[in-house]
C-alpha cells in the first residue's frame, strides 16, 4: 500500500534502500542532514517507512509520531515529534530486522582492517556500538554498529554503516573523541532509551560501503567489567549468534549454512573491559595475535 | 510385545556440521536446528551405515557399534541397549530418525 506522504526522502545504506515518508517536515530535514553523505537519489526502495500522525488532530495538538511501514510491531509506542529522527531510525531497524532476506542479519557491530572484519555482538547495552565507534576513530574502517550483514553465498560481510546511535554516557565519550561537531546529530532527551545522539561515520567509510569484507574475528564484548578474555568454542558462538540473528529462522537452510560456515571460519572470544581505551586495546591485541596466524598461513 | 526399530532419514533430510564435541544439525523438513552432544552423532552415523531403508533395533545397533568401539557406560548396571534405546526414542521424538514398531 503506497500512502502519499507530505514529506519524503530516500536513503541508501549499504545494500538497503529506504523511502521514508512523514506527515511532518522536521524529521525528514533532520534525516537529510544526518545522512548528507549517503546516496539520497530516488530509487525503488526495499522498504518504505512512514512516520504518521497518530490521529489527524495529533498533527497540530502535541504532535506524536507513530511508526508504520512494510513491517510494524503492534506495541511500538508513538514518540513525541521532537524524537521523530529516533522514530525514523527505529523504523529503519525494524524493517531490516523483519524484512531483509538477502543476508543473514546479526545484531552486531563491525569494523575492519586490511580486509578482515571484527564482528562484535552482545546484549543491548553491552557496549558493542560504542566500541565500534571508538575503533572507527582510531584507524579502523567502520562497517556498522547495529547490524552485520553476512552474505550466505560468499561468506563476506556487506557493510551497513548507519550513523552510530550513541546512548547516555557514550555521548560524552565520543564528543571527546571526535573533533567535528558537524558529524553529530541533535541531542534527543528523554527517549525510551535515555538520551540519544547520532554520530555520522567518517565520509570515507560511507563512500566505501559497497565494498564487502571477509570476517576475521568474532568478539562478545561487555563494557563495565574487570578486564578478562575468554576463548569461546564454536558451539557456544553458534548458539549465541542464532539468538543474535533477527532472520536466522526465516532464512532456513541458507541461514544454517551461513552461520555454521561463519563460526567455523573465525576465532571467537568473550571480552570484558572497564573503559573504552581498555576495550580498544584488547581488540587491537587479539587482532594482532590473530593477524600473526593469518601471516603464518599466508607465508606457508 | 512389539519391539521398536529405527532407521536413518534420507540423506537430504539432515545437514550436519561438527563443532568441537557437539554437532549442529539442521532438520530440513521442519527447518529446526538442533545442537546435539555425543553419542547422538555417532548413533546417526551408525544408522547411516546400516542404510536408510533398513530398520534396526537398539540391540542390533549396539552389536554393530560394539564391533568397532568399546562401549563403556557410566553405570555398569545399565545395559548399553537400554541407554541407546532411550537415546533413539528421543531422536525419533525429534523427528531425526524414523521409528517403526516391529511385531
Amino acid at each position: 500500500m503506497a500512502l502519499a506522504m507530505r514529506h519524503a526522502c530516500f536513503i541508501t545504506v549499504g545494500p538497503a534502500r529506504f523511502r521514508i515518508g512523514s506527515d511532518w517536515r522536521a524529521p525528514i530535514d533532520e534525516l537529510r542532514a544526518l545522512y548528507a553523505d549517503y546516496p539520497l537519489d530516488e530509487v525503488v526502495p526495499d522498504f518504505t517507512v512512514r512516520l504518521q500522525a497518530t490521529s489527524a488532530l495529533r498533527r497540530y495538538v502535541r504532535p506524536q509520531v507513530a511508526i508504520a511501514g512494510d513491517f510494524t510491531l503492534p506495541d511500538a509506542l508513538p514518540l513525541p515529534l521532537e524524537q521523530g529522527l529516533l522514530a525514523a531510525e527505529m523504523a529503519m531497524n525494524l524493517q531490516m530486522a523483519l524484512g531483509w532476506r538477502r543476508h543473514l542479519l546479526l545484531h552486531a557491530s563491525a569494523v575492519s582492517r586490511q580486509g578482515r572484519a571484527v564482528v562484535m555482538t552482545g546484549l543491548s547495552g553491552a557496549g558493542k556500538s560504542t566500541l565500534s565507534a571508538l575503533l572507527a576513530e582510531r584507524g579502523w574502517r567502520f562497517l556498522g554498529d547495529e547490524f552485520v550483514l553476512l552474505d550466505p553465498d560468499s561468506g563476506n560481510i556487506a557493510p551497513f554503516p548507519r550513523p552510530v546511535s550513541l546512548k547516555n554516557q557514550a555521548i560524552a565519550a565520543m564528543e571527546r573523541e571526535v573533533d567535528d561537531e558537524t558529524r553529530f546529530g541533535p541531542v534527543l532527551r528523554d527517549t525510551p532509551k535515555g538520551t540519544i545522539r547520532h554520530l555520522r561515520p567518517r565520509t570515507e567509510w560511507i563512500e566505501q560501503m559497497a565494498r564487502e569484507t571477509r570476517p576475521g574475528l568474532l568478539l562478545f564484548p561487555r563494557f563495565g567489567f574487570p578486564r578478562a578474555v575468554r576463548r569461546m568454542d564454536e558451539a557456544e558462538s553458534f548458539v549465541r549468534l542464532t539468538q543474535a540473528s533477527t532472520n536466522y529462522v526465516a532464512l532456513g537452510e541458507r541461514g544454517f549454512d551461513a552461520l555454521t560456515q561463519f563460526v567455523r571460519s573465525v576465532p571467537a572470544c568473550a571480552i570484558d573491559y572497564a573503559t573504552g581505551d581498555e576495550g580498544v586495546e584488547l581488540v587491537e591485541r587479539l587482532w594482532s595475535e590473530q593477524g600473526a596466524k593469518w601471516g603464518d598461513r599466508a607465508a606457508a | 510385545m512389539s519391539e521398536r526399530a529405527y532407521a536413518a532419514l534420507p540423506g537430504h533430510a539432515l545437514k550436519r556440521v561438527r563443532m568441537g564435541g557437539l554437532e549442529a544439525i539442521y532438520h530440513t523438513p521442519s527447518g529446526i536446528t538442533h545442537l546435539l552432544a555425543e553419542p547422538v552423532p555417532e548413533l546417526l552415523d551408525a544408522l547411516d551405515a546400516v542404510g536408510t531403508d533398513t530398520f534396526v533395533t537398539a540391540e542390533r545397533l549396539v552389536a554393530q557399534i560394539a564391533s568397532r568401539f568399546d562401549l563403556v557406560g557410566d553405570d555398569p548396571q545399565e545395559r548399553p541397549e537400554q541407554v541407546l534405546g532411550e537415546r533413539l526414542a528421543e531422536l525419533a521424538a525429534l523427528g531425526l530418525v524414523r521409528l517403526r514398531a516391529e511385531a
